[in-house]
């Protein structure tokens, strides 16, 4: 270094262009990370739909090597087309890595036993989605869609923000990773999960802000840019989620339970009615109307489907489609049960009308169904009735012959255990590892005693007992809704829930306690219409008349010599049969015989009984003032104090990140050719700031007459219009004055154009500031915290750049 | 050149000096602040009108200056063309004056046994046409073809009008009998119409001390040449127009075309006229490019004269003026901004 050199180094920001290959670009990948980011945030609302974090492994082992591929190509400047191939043909690897690795070539290359592979992992995943409520098993198959579904949507957005350049068309991405979650979780996406995502989408705008903005020549465009308006987008989604569900009432009761929950599978029963009869039972207007006429003088239960497989670790009805038979005008007896059961012949007429499912209603236990329309099997296993192509079928009329088998407490109480080959292992098997408090709660309520029959009925009284409380909204609130091992557990915890727990937890604990059960699903007896009909021989059956609201899940128990005997351990619902009826204590006969009303008492407040307040229920009044009831009726309130004050925060950040970003655009008045300097920014924030104050700039006010009229309006000190009066002469030279190369800037320029004087123009934010304390101390109070709080600029915005 | 340089004064050596041709735009300044300040001292209290009138000179117009009589109309006339060094004629109208009386007649010399043309007053820089309503409307149109075509037609021949050429018509609104009122397509050649209007009373009393002993047209002397007016005309010409600003400009002339209250709105001419303006009304106020402003602040006074207005709105008490100032109040101003 010589001494003549006074000048500091160049920063090393500069360094001298044209190496042979240009230099390595590190905003593509830093874009590609928080594309990775983002997908990763969205996938966070995965948590409730498996078990939590499940997805984090096979997910991140899909989307890292996908985009990493991807980048990588691109850093060797391939086009879009081959970066998305190299995209795909990453996430068909490792989707065959991970999930296939058995039937490819050398774990990556898909095999010719891949595709029957897949179709088998799809089935199960169809399965999974199909028989569960979440969150389901993170099995093999559901992992599978999710990894394909992330991996697709990450070369997705990866390719709008960087090939294409478009990152804020990305979001439709991410929001396409929410959606699933948002309608099979009961609770929704979750704040959590959304803010993830929203932070991963602005990351991804706005480093690919930052990279445009590098890529640009100098950087001389001034733009609120992808940034501030995903903010803006992002505060707007945040508000209406907040305030949505404030102003609609029955957003998140009543006629529309599920708020933004969708029941995308329909009224239809399908193939696990257990998963929509919370749903059924949550919607106050009575749907799917069915009547029948029973010579039965005791309460009949329609039974559908019962549900006995529990090998998934929930309830499940067994797919034995082989073993069903098909003459149901003439059904046999059940396995287990013998050839003469003694009791009642019973005949049912039922109608469906607009009912429609593929299992046949029909009380226990059915002898013959005749007067069906289409083909009908029946399972030997359980008596139930199913459609042999397994679709809906409305509008049925039919005619049952049933037997409705005579029990008697003593006669159960002479029951032995029953055999291991007594029925079918399948009302048996439970998982290995059953939680621990379905065991040991199992263990406390019936260990002592010997007799299955005693242990039934202690479980049943139990779980009638004042610590349970029936709610159908709970589970939900809970995220434990659903037929689940894990939900028995959960349910035992929390102690509330609705039949379908119920029922389910008495059938887990009776296996626990070595009485195979299964959960049957159907309706409680109605209501009587008052008509009456006529059956087969004359004989006159009285008519009820029951819809979703009747919905019902109850557990039946197998005992050696008797058969299949029906609980009811659900409070408040039902009608328990007279040999499960309590004798022990006082308290649990009072309950006992409050819930055993006949059919004709207890049904006629049955829309009533969707609301266990409203039920005269000595277990709902036994319950201390539930924290829940109270609760929820303060949460309202919170909730709108919180969205209130989260919606007036929102607007203040805004409006002053709006004037950050114009300050950091580049102080060019007059920028290049076309180009919009500094001087229209100032003069966008201060237009901005005078409506903010009740001045706004009208469409016919030409600068200077706006101008005059503030200055007039707000009594300008002289320094203050001479602020505004520089801003708007700046402003005027920008927008309408001759730009072109051979005038770069004040008073250069030829020709005889340039021969008139031009005014020194540079917009200096010293002078919106001037203008803005000008505004603000002669404005009002209410101006001012409307300024504040809702300014008008947060919908009227100067249009500065029209990009 | 076949004009006369019948007023000429010569014009001093010291001001030549300082127009210097290195500096125009300096010099522009300075020439239309001397052209202004000399007006003033002769009209007293209404600088907004000969502002008008330099306006409508640069911009290559025609003035019409309508008002009841004794208001200073020929006076302002008078005094913008003796403040330039140029010549200046001045045509008394009356119902018997023929065409050929402001144009110039052919005249046969006996001495070369050939007609040669004698040109009329019209052959001047400045042409002040008094009371031109009250000649035939034969003879205004011959003095309209002048101003329109900067040409003299006589005898089969064209003769070229110099430049800068401007004719300052006045006009009586009042006094209407025996008057040929301009017809529309007469008054639509005339770029701009202003209205002089009474002075206040603090400028009538000063105006009483000035002219009570000698007139102060007389002290006035030529503050630019044909020369430096010709330059300031092409640096006029040479003033930029946004593209938003001619949007401007065409969104102001189809408002009137569509107004409820309108008979007959602005034409194509009245635009190009008005947007010359604006661009002198720049220049003058030393920019290089035309605003809004300047086209919204000229609108009155190159529109209104064109306009007509319906029955409804004329019983009403409405004028062209209340319309004009109605259409900018909503014409929304075009920006550069938005067009990008």
């Amino acid at each position: 270094m010589t001494s003549t050199l006074s000048r500091p180094a160049p920063p090393p920001a500069a360094p001298p262009a044209a190496p042979v290959r240009a230099p390595v670009e590190p905003w593509p990948w830093a874009v590609t990370g928080a594309v990775l980011f983002a997908v990763l945030a969205a996938a966070t609302s995965l948590n409730g739909v498996g078990g939590p974090w499940t997805w984090l492994g096979p997910g991140l082992g899909t989307v890292f090597p996908v985009l990493l591929a991807m980048a990588a190509a691109r850093s060797l400047r391939a086009g879009g087309v081959a970066t998305a191939s190299v995209g795909v043909l990453a996430l068909v690897g490792m989707l065959t890595a991970q999930f296939l690795g058995s039937s490819s070539f050398l774990g990556v290359v898909p095999g010719p036993g891949t595709v029957p592979e897949i179709q088998r992992l799809l089935a199960e995943a169809e399965e999974t989605v199909v028989s569960s409520v979440v969150p389901v098993l993170p099995g093999d198959g559901i992992m599978l869609v999710i990894c394909a579904a992330l991996g697709l949507i990450a070369i997705v957005v990866d390719l709008f923000a960087t090939t294409l350049a478009m990152p804020a068309a990305g979001g439709a991405g991410l929001l396409g990773i929410l959606v699933a979650p948002a309608i099979v979780k009961p609770d929704g996406v979750g704040l959590s999960a959304f803010v993830a995502t929203a932070l991963g989408y602005l990351l991804v705008l706005a480093l690919a802000q930052w990279r445009e903005n590098r890529r640009a020549s100098g950087g001389a465009r001034a733009s609120s840019g992808f940034a501030g308006r995903g903010v803006i987008i992002g505060a707007a989604a945040l508000s209406a989620t907040l305030i949505l569900p404030l102003m609609i009432p029955g957003f998140t009761s009543g006629a529309f339970p599920q708020g933004s929950r969708l029941n995308v599978w329909g009224n239809a029963t399908g193939l696990n009615p257990a998963v929509t009869l919370g749903n059924d039972l949550r919607n106050p207007t009575g749907f799917g109307r069915i009547t029948y006429s029973t010579s039965s003088d005791s309460p009949l239960y329609l039974r559908a489907v019962t549900l006995e497989d529990f090998s998934g670790r929930r309830w499940e009805p067994d797919q034995r489609l082989g073993d069903r038979e098909p003459d149901v005008a003439e059904m046999g007896t059940e396995q287990g049960v013998g050839g003469d059961v003694p009791g009642t012949e019973v005949f049912t007429r039922v109608s469906t009308q607009s009912y429609a499912s593929p299992w046949l209603l029909s009380p226990y236990a059915p002898e013959g169904v005749t007067g069906l329309s289409g083909s009908w099997e029946w399972d030997p296993l359980n008596l139930s009735v199913l459609a042999t192509d397994g679709g809906p079928t409305p509008r049925q009329d039919y005619l049952v012959r049933s037997r409705e088998p005579e029990r008697t407490r003593e006669g159960l109480g002479r029951t032995s255990p029953a055999g291991p080959d007594a029925v079918s292992a399948v009302f048996l098997s439970r998982p290995e590892d059953p939680p621990e408090i379905i065991r040991t709660t199992a263990e406390d309520v019936a260990g002592r005693y010997r007799n299955p029959y005693d242990k039934a009925l202690a479980i049943q009284n139990h779980l009638r007992g004042p610590d349970f409380v029936y709610s159908e909204q709970a589970p939900v609130d809970g995220g434990y809704d659903g037929t689940g091992l894990d939900v028995m557990a959960e349910f035992l915890e929390v102690r509330s829930g609705y039949c379908v727990h119920y029922a389910g937890t008495m059938a887990v604990m009776a296996r626990a306690a070595g009485i195979p059960s299964r959960v049957a699903v159907g309706y409680t007896p109605g209501s009587p219409t008052g008509n009456t009909r006529e059956g087969p021989g004359g004989l006159e059956l009285t008519e009820f008349v029951v819809d979703s609201r009747n919905a019902h899940a109850w557990p039946e128990l197998y005992f050696e010599g008797v058969g299949w005997v029906r609980f009811e351990p659900t409070p408040s619902r039902g009608v328990v049969p007279e040999y499960a009826q309590q004798t022990f204590t006082p308290s649990a006969q009072q309950r006992d015989d409050l819930d055993s009303l006949d059919p004709g008492n207890a049904i006629p407040g049955a829309p009533g009984e969707q609301t266990p307040a409203a039920e005269p229920s000595p277990s709902a009044e036994a319950t201390p003032p539930s924290g829940e009831q109270s609760g929820s009726r303060a949460l309202p309130g919170v909730l709108t104090a919180a969205g209130l004050v989260l919606v007036a925060l929102i607007p203040p950040p805004l409006r002053s990140a709006r004037p950050g970003s114009r300050r950091r655009a580049p102080e060019t008045a007059g920028g290049g050719p076309g180009g919009r300097g500094s001087a229209t920014t100032a003069w966008a924030e201060t237009t901005e700031i005078a409506g903010d104050s009740g001045a706004p700039l009208q469409a016919p006010d030409p600068p200077r007459t706006f101008e005059h009229r503030l200055a007039r309006q707000a009594g300008l000190a002289e320094a203050q219009a001479g602020s505004m009066a520089r801003l708007r002469a700046a402003y005027e030279y920008e927008e309408y004055a001759e730009h072109t190369p051979a005038m770069q800037g004040p008073g250069g320029g030829s020709g005889s154009t340039a021969a008139l004087a031009r005014p020194a123009l540079r917009a200096r934010w010293d002078d919106v500031d001037a203008v803005r304390s000008a505004l603000r101390s002669s404005s009002s109070w209410p101006v001012r915290f409307r300024a504040r709080f809702l300014p008008r600029s947060l919908v009227n915005r100067f249009p500065t750049d029209s990009r | 050149m076949d004009v006369q340089h019948n007023t000429a004064e010569p014009l001093q050596d010291q001001r030549r000096a300082a127009a210097d041709p290195e500096v125009p735009g300096a010099d522009f300044h300075r020439i239309s602040t001397r052209i202004l300040d000399a007006v003033n001292t002769v009209i007293d209290g209404k600088p907004e009108a000969g502002r008008l009138a330099l306006t409508v000179l640069l911009a290559q117009g025609h003035l019409l200056l309508e008002d009841v009589p004794g208001v200073g109309k020929t006076m302002l006339a008078k005094t913008l063309a003796r403040t330039i060094d140029c010549t200046v004629n001045r045509i008394q109208f009356t119902p018997d004056l023929l065409p050929s009386d402001v144009t110039g007649v052919s005249i046969f010399n006996q001495d070369s046994r050939r007609f040669e043309f004698r040109p009329g007053p019209v052959f001047a820089n400045i042409v002040i046409g008094d009371e031109i309503n009250r000649a035939s409307a034969k003879t205004q149109s011959s003095l309209l073809e002048c101003m329109e075509e900067h040409q003299v037609t006589v005898d089969g021949r064209t003769h070229a009008l110099g430049e800068p050429f401007m004719v300052v018509a006045t006009q009586n609104p009042i006094e209407m009998e025996g008057t040929y009122p301009l017809p529309e397509a007469q008054r639509d050649r005339f770029m701009a119409r202003i209205s002089m209007g009474y002075p206040d009373a603090r400028a009538e009393a000063a105006m009483l001390e000035t002219h009570q002993s000698v007139s102060p047209l007389e002290a006035v002397r030529p503050v630019a040449s044909a020369g430096d007016i010709a330059a300031m005309l092409r640096q006029v010409r040479g003033v930029y127009v946004a593209p938003a600003v001619k949007e401007y400009t065409v969104a102001i002339g189809r408002a009137t075309r569509e107004h409820p209250r309108l008979r007959l709105g602005a034409s194509p001419r009245s635009l190009l006229h008005l947007l010359r303006a604006a661009k002198a009304g720049a220049a003058l106020e030393g920019r290089d490019f035309v605003l809004p402003d300047d086209v919204a602040n000229i609108s009155d006074a190159v529109l209104a004269h064109r306009l007509l207005l319906d029955r409804k709105a004329a019983s009403a008490g409405e004028t062209a003026s209340s319309i004009v100032q109605d259409i900018l109040d909503r014409v929304p101003v075009a920006r550069e901004g938005q067009r990008r």
